[in-house]
């Protein structure tokens, strides 16, 4: 049995006097979908930083595929192979998807301490590859990411995380403000990642999308993990229950 | 996995020239494309205030003599742009650039006075002054959570205050008589040098911008600056070079000016800011960041200059001339905005 | 922490003392002038001078405010408050405005602080204001001083085009000299019946860059020009502009107020013919001077008219050096 390819031992973390994140211990498998489930505040978001990079544990222990590692920044975790998809904040609107897509990794034609000259035909290209991979169709890899619409954008997010092959992809709540159609995608979408071989953890206030796409469930409230079992066995109201 | 709806069409198709959405000729296409860009809005709208200007005088406007008086003052306050429109493209504002214009001569004439040395080791102190002086707007803006705009204003009467102090301090600083006119400003013909070195730091600075993984994190910087941060982008670092940039522009303009003219007076500069800010946004720079391009800015004070010299042409009468002026440059925004509504209405089809 | 109290009260102990000391003996004179420039402008750097040399010598202890921007009203009204605050001997100050600054100073004269006008004067002077005395230049006069300058220079015939460089609109000193030589200008006007003489005006702005740039655009369209005068220093901007353009130096007769090195370096390359010295270093230390007067022996505050004496090339040489260390 492999090591998991993520587990998180004991974190905690306070923020300015609120215990967000009470002795959480998650582990996380091979090709797996987690979701992710809680009310707000329940430290869903937190444990998400954490693990993308944005904060780090006040204690705690986390391993990715049995290696210890701190997690200080955004960079680090991308190189870790984890790929954080937020509600808002993935992309910049007033950019175009080719840029949009190879943000902070840039491929470079000819480069002066990490500052070069971008090769731009290959962003085109790649892009324009990456997003059909994920069966988006869009105008052109040089329109606006303003222009396209929610569920377009989170799809430009997952292109992007797929084509720097990203061991784990996290979703942070990716359906709130889309369209059923869209919806319905996201989901499929998740449900395949197990076929590229790629784990996901998918964060959502909605249980039926949850119980749709993954493997296991775990339910935080108040900071604590209060409910961890394989979908298989357990229900919707099981998990009401413990909330 | 749910299929393409058969209504869309394949990603990215070469956009068609007909469809059944009542046809799009090449022109109108054409037009769509550019207009949609403000700064080429910009063009548009100095094209027709030459021309306004020039059948005002009587085509004396557009004569050899009068634009090239125009191209005295313009590069120098154009190169101040071009720094400043960077910096707002990357989210942040630098109200002090009108100190350090006035500051950098002064330290320069300084220097070679009091310690006898040539002008280009005083120049390179300059400049590294300016370059002390953006990583100090920057530092202090982003370790201290302080809006860019408060820090850089009291940036702007400090500096202003160490251009009286410097001034003062002994007998006032002369232009140093080894000043190389001929590389910063002499005149060739119609052109000065100083058009040179606003072409070539135009080109350098549009360059950065569009074609460098820098210039990338610059547009993310200023667009959204949470994204940006959550993909690794080292903000903090991009804002803190565009502070340094735009400082050295600025002092190299205030350099430029006193080689052309005369001695550093400690009231250089003063209130050249505002013009900065007209330039670049009358250019398509949002103030808001993340938009824009650093030749708008250049197209922009090109407007305010040619608004100026137009006015003073006309005969404006001189306690009318501000509100002429004013005036003038709100009429060429709006101009600018209305053109840009205009050209995003044109329907052209665009394959989506 | 007993030891810190223990050196603190010593400290202010001996603060206290000598205070006393102080007060006791002859305490020095306190003066504070109020400017309306902003500190970078060189011209005041020699009004300070002259008020430093001066307190130096009476042994007074001077201060010199400055508002944030030239001409800021607002901030010149607050300045007077604070400086009457500080219960000062005398207080100098500025009046480029008719009427903000004139109840402010009519509560320092009542409360017993002596305040005498330099530089700019209430427009009607005494009749108008509060202040005991007026040290400075006259405007008006000074304007007409230099318009008769200049128009002694003009062609001996054909017609006349003067272009004035009005450098700030909205400004007393700027506009009332402004007026001066076109009230000389007038004048001569009515002394040559026989030539017509067209007056321009434009805002020049209060810089080189902005008067060369304005100046230029102007001339493009009146080759005919004859003469520019600026109500400042500013044509130094349009000496180069002309420099620039290849005009010989003297075609176009040029005047301007206040000398400093850079107009004496275009007047000795010729292109500026005169200019109106106001002789600013008097314009600090004369009021200076009278504090004691006032103060000690209880003397009246007298006018001084500070000079409309007009300076062409030949006094160029005398006066540089003395320009380069700030008197003049």
């Amino acid at each position: 049995m492999t090591a998991p390819i993520i587990e998180c031992q004991h974190l905690e973390k306070w923020y300015s006097g609120v215990h967000a994140l009470k002795n959480v211990s998650l582990s996380v498998a091979h090709g797996e979908a987690v979701g992710l489930v809680g009310d707000n505040g329940a430290g869903k978001s937190t444990l998400i930083k954490i693990l993308s990079g944005v904060h780090e544990p006040d204690g705690g222990t986390i391993r990715i595929e049995g290696r210890e590692v701190r997690i200080r920044n955004p960079r680090q975790a991308m190189e870790l192979g984890l790929e954080t998809i937020y509600q808002y904040n993935s992309m910049v609107p007033t950019m175009s998807i080719a840029r949009n897509v190879f943000i902070g990794r840039e491929p470079l034609k000819w480069s002066l301490f990490g500052l070069g000259w971008m090769d731009r035909g290959k962003m085109d290209h790649e892009s324009v590859r990456a997003i059909a991979d994920v069966d988006l169709h869009l105008r052109s890899p040089e329109a606006l990411v303003g222009e396209l619409s929610g569920g377009q954008r989170q799809g430009v997010a997952i292109a992007r995380a797929m084509h720097f092959k990203s061991k784990v992809l996290i979703l942070d709540e990716p359906t709130n403000h889309l369209s059923v159609k869209e919806t319905n995608k996201v989901i499929g979408f998740v449900r395949d990642l197990k076929k590229q071989n790629v784990t996901g953890v998918f964060i959502s206030h909605n249980m039926q999308h949850v119980f749709q796409c993954c493997d296991r469930v775990v339910a935080m409230a108040r900071g604590e993990i209060v409910f961890d079992r394989p979908v298989a066995e357990s229900s919707i109201e099981e998990v009401h229950e413990f909330l | 996995m749910v299929t393409a709806d058969r209504r869309e069409q394949t990603p990215f198709e070469p956009r068609r020239a007909s469809t059944s959405r009542g046809g799009s000729t090449p022109v109108k296409r054409l037009l769509k494309v550019y207009m949609e860009r403000p700064e080429l809005v910009a063009l548009v709208v100095l094209v027709a205030l030459l021309a306004y200007f020039a059948l005002r005088s009587a085509g004396l406007f557009l004569s050899y003599q009068n634009l090239r008086g125009i191209l005295g003052l313009f590069p120098e306050l154009s190169i101040m742009a071009l720094g400043f429109a960077l910096l707002m493209i990357a989210g942040e504002f630098d109200l002090s650039i009108g100190s350090v214009f006035g500051l950098a001569p002064i330290v320069l004439c300084a220097l070679a006075q009091h310690f006898g040395l040539s002008f280009w080791p005083c120049f390179a102190a300059a400049l590294l002054m300016c370059v002390v002086v953006g990583l100090l707007n920057g530092f202090i803006s982003l370790s201290f959570g302080i809006p860019s705009f408060i820090t850089t204003l009291g940036m702007l009467f400090m500096l202003r205050s160490l251009c009286v102090v410097i001034y003062q301090s002994g007998a006032a600083p002369a232009l140093p008589s080894d000043a190389p006119a001929w590389a910063l400003t002499a005149p060739i013909g119609f052109f000065r040098v100083s058009t040179i070195w606003l072409a070539a730091l135009g080109l350098v600075i549009y360059l950065l911008l569009e074609r460098t993984n820098f210039g990338n994190w610059v547009r993310a910087t200023g667009g959204a600056l949470e994204s940006a941060k959550s993909m690794g982008i080292p903000t903090n670092f991009v804002k803190t070079a565009c502070f340094v940039i735009s400082s050295v522009c600025a002092g190299l303009a205030g350099i430029i000016q006193v080689v052309r003219i005369a001695s550093p007076l400690p009231s250089l500069g003063d209130g050249v800011e505002l013009q900065a800010i007209a330039a670049a946004v009358i250019g398509g720079v949002a103030l808001s960041g993340g938009v824009g391009n650093v030749l708008g800015a250049v197209v922009g004070m090109a407007i305010i200059r040619v608004i100026d010299s137009g006015m003073v042409m006309s005969r404006v009468d001189a306690n009318w001339f501000k509100f002429a002026v004013g005036f003038l440059t709100i009429v060429a925004v709006i101009a600018n905005i209305w053109l840009g509504r205009r050209a995003r209405g044109i329907k052209v089809d665009t394959g989506k | 922490m007993r030891r810190m109290t223990g050196i603190l009260a010593a400290g202010l102990a001996f603060v206290g003392l000598t205070c006393g000391v102080a007060l006791a003996a002859d305490a020095p004179l306190k003066i504070i002038y109020v400017s309306h420039a902003d500190s970078g402008n060189p011209f005041w750097l020699t009004v300070k001078k002259g008020m430093d040399d001066a307190c130096a010598q009476i042994k007074a202890d001077c201060q010199m405010l400055y508002d944030a921007k030239l001409g800021d009203i607002q901030s010149q009204v607050a300045n007077m408050q604070s400086a009457m605050a500080q219960s000062p001997d005398l207080i100098i100050t500025s009046i480029p405005d008719d009427h903000a600054l004139n109840a402010v100073i009519k509560e320092a004269v009542d409360s017993g602080i002596p305040v005498i006008a330099s530089n700019v004067d209430h427009t009607q002077g005494a009749k108008g204001n509060a202040r005991l005395a007026f040290v400075g230049q006259d405007f008006e006069l000074a304007g007409r001083a230099l318009g008769n300058a200049v128009a002694a220079k003009f062609p001996a015939s054909g017609p006349i085009h003067i272009l004035l460089g009005v450098n700030a609109p909205a400004e007393n000193w700027s506009r009332t000299r402004a007026d001066g030589v076109k009230h000389a200008l007038a004048d001569w006007a009515k002394d040559h019946p026989d030539r017509p003489i067209k007056v321009d005006e434009i805002d020049a702005g209060l810089d080189y860059g902005t008067a060369g740039d304005r100046f230029g655009s102007f001339f493009t369209g009146a080759p005919d020009l004859n003469a520019y005068v600026d109500t400042g220093f500013w044509d130094v901007g349009v000496a180069s502009a002309l420099k620039d353009r290849g005009v010989a130096p003297g075609k176009i007769i040029i005047g301007g107020f206040d000398l400093i090195p850079d107009v004496l370096a275009q007047m000795k390359a010729g292109y500026i013919q005169f200019h109106v010295d106001q002789q600013p270093y008097l314009q600090g230390y004369v009021p200076a001077m009278q504090a004691p007067l006032i103060k000690k022996y209880k003397m009246a505050a007298f006018d001084v008219n500070t000079g409309s004496a007009v300076v062409g090339k030949d006094q160029v040489d005398a006066i540089e050096q003395l320009s380069k260390n700030g008197y003049r």
